[in-house]
């Protein structure tokens, strides 16, 4: 028995040993060599080991920046974007010796995914959830923000229990979300057979509608001729430095020189403001190199699972992939975004908010891209640039919002995700379980689950039938 | 072997759909492969590298144009093998 309690703390008690195994277990399970698995293990091991390296000199780099700003104008500042959000949850997850447990979280979500999928005659669920870097980043903030809501500081390991709720609570959401943007991303997509599974299925689903009342789809986005400079967004290195240079130089400009340690034998201030605000870009590719080695992995693992047990699901992938089919309206979100968050910025600015929130590349872009997609489906540009600049206000203030309650989790918070289910969803259940304690996610559970019953409601004869086979090819001179 | 490169924006999500469906797609063909995937940032630098790269629609203006060596590809369906397939087919003169 006591080796059994051994194994757990000193083994599967280690993240990346963890995540290795079930990468393992995962290619022997779909029939793979030995050595493939065993190489399988080896990489998902040094990937996570790589993403942690890069979480460290995030919070390493952000850290001076966050103490200046705080001593110089008694407010937090924070970075609204999904790997800041990430290197938040893995730090103190990890600072409390609970690291583990996301992956944990992540493979109960993924198995109730399964299941409500494999009983879709009950369920109404259509679509699974298989964007692997997404899954763990959500599996890890929304531990965190649970945890930290209802622990709090008492420097306790997470309980099984907390585990267990937020992965089906996890699950749920990547079932019904994922679900719930199928017809919509059918007609963007011009019946592609795929779903959306990332961070604003919600923010999507209500772009899409309320593009339709706000705009004129005929007007779309992509008749227009964009100039050709934003297409250095395309480039997210540049894009990761433009960012962080205008911001947080902004910000350092503001703070003065005197208030940072800096050898200026060695430079000037903008060359060392350009060095600290570059950082940021080296630490999220180190990041992403980190992320991208080790979901590889897990998601050649899941998705061989999933198509075993479930041959034919709806696939909710990455949002990006419905860019293609609407190159326009990412840039076209991703500037009246911008207008938005700026406004929201300055909106804490003047009422004197105790959070100051910093604008970052993937939310601005990614996660605004998707809803003027959505948008200008039904709406046409007028929504493509009305819904994603509201969007970019409240991606903000929710996100302020809820970091008042996060920010006390200590010297590791260096952010939130951003994303507009994040900032409106994510925000109201942590804020409400703050309040009320654990009841909350728990009763969201089936709440969640009626959703898909009243979306089969509304066309019961088409609803299993406008999934098409993701063998279709859509034709792209249909497109131009 | 056949080297190729998925790219997107982030090197994340996309990429990693079109790097599953063109190995898939190269099995069937029976050929011999090496499938790396990055962000098209990174991509840019590296694609003289690579026999074939493979990206969304958008973003082949960002390549140099294919030549003899590299040739790029743009897909609007990341997810369909028959696009994949019809595009890479073509491409490699297969």
């Amino acid at each position: 028995m006591s080796f059994i309690l051994d194994f757990f703390n000193k083994f599967l008690g280690q993240a990346p040993l963890l995540l290795g195994t079930v990468v393992f277990l995962g290619y022997l399970l779909l029939g793979r060599k030995w050595y493939d698995a065993a190489a399988g293990f080896i990489k998902t091991y040094v990937g996570f080991r790589i993403l942690q390296v890069g979480t460290g000199g995030l919070v390493a780099t952000f850290r001076p920046i966050i103490v200046a700003v705080y001593d110089r104008f008694g407010v937090s500042a924070f970075v609204i974007d999904p790997y800041y959000g990430q290197t938040s949850a893995m730090q103190v997850l990890d600072s409390v010796n609970s690291l583990q447990y996301v992956g944990y979280v992540m493979i109960i979500a993924f198995i109730v995914n399964i299941a409500l999928v494999a009983f879709k005659k009950y369920t109404k669920l259509r679509a699974l959830f298989l964007t692997g870097h997404i899954m763990y980043q959500q599996s890890a903030v929304l531990l965190w923000a649970l945890y930290w809501v209802i622990t709090g500081a008492t420097g306790a390991e997470v309980g099984w229990f907390l585990v267990i709720v937020t992965g089906l609570l996890m699950g749920v959401y990547w079932s019904v979300a994922s679900n719930l943007v199928v017809e919509a991303t059918q007609d963007v997509t011009g019946g592609a057979g795929f779903s959306v599974g990332h961070q604003q299925m919600f923010g999507a689903w209500i772009a899409y509608k309320l593009g339709a009342k706000i705009g004129n789809r005929e007007k779309d986005v992509n008749d227009l001729n964009l100039p050709g400079w934003l297409s250095v967004l395309n480039d997210n290195i540049v894009a990761n430095v433009v960012i962080m240079t205008a911001f947080v130089g902004t910000l350092m400009v503001v703070i003065g020189p005197d208030n940072f340690n800096y050898d200026t034998n060695r430079y000037y201030w903008g060359t060392f403001i350009f060095e600290t605000t570059s950082l940021f870009a080296v630490y999220i590719t180190i990041i992403l190199t980190g992320v991208r080695m080790f979901v590889a992995e897990l998601t050649n693992s899941f998705q061989g699972i999933s198509d075993k047990l479930l041959p034919n699901t709806v696939p909710a992938v990455d949002c990006a992939v419905t860019f293609g089919f609407s190159p326009n309206a990412p840039a076209y979100g991703f500037i009246f975004g911008f207008l938005g968050q700026m406004i929201g910025i300055t909106t804490l600015i003047l009422i004197q908010s105790p959070i100051l929130i910093i604008a970052g590349f993937i939310a601005l872009f990614f996660d605004n891209g998707t809803l003027a997609v959505f948008a200008n489906k039904s709406g046409g540009r007028r929504a493509a640039a009305i819904i994603p600049f509201f969007s970019g206000i409240i991606q903000v203030l929710g996100s302020a919002l809820v970091l008042t309650v996060l920010r006390d989790a200590g010297p590791n918070v260096i952010g939130w995700m951003g994303m507009f289910d994040w900032a409106t969803v994510w925000t109201g259940v942590t804020l409400l379980t703050s309040v009320l304690g654990i009841v909350v996610p728990i009763i969201l559970i089936p709440l969640f689950l009626i959703i898909p019953q009243l979306q089969y409601k509304r066309h019961k004869q088409n609803y299993f039938t406008t999934m098409i086979d993701d063998s279709v090819a859509v034709d792209p001179s249909a497109l131009k | 072997m056949l080297k190729v490169l998925a790219a997107c924006g982030n090197g994340m999500g996309s990429s990693q759909i079109i790097k599953m469906r063109i190995e898939q797609v190269l099995k069937e063909l029976g050929l011999d492969f090496k499938v790396d995937h990055c962000s098209i940032g990174e991509a840019k630098g590296m694609s003289r590298n690579y026999d074939l790269v493979l990206v969304s629609q958008q973003f082949v203006k960002d390549f140099p144009a294919s030549n003899d060596k590299t040739k790029i590809v743009g897909l609007i369906n990341l997810l369909s093998a028959t696009e994949i397939k019809e595009k890479v087919s073509l491409a490699l003169s297969l």
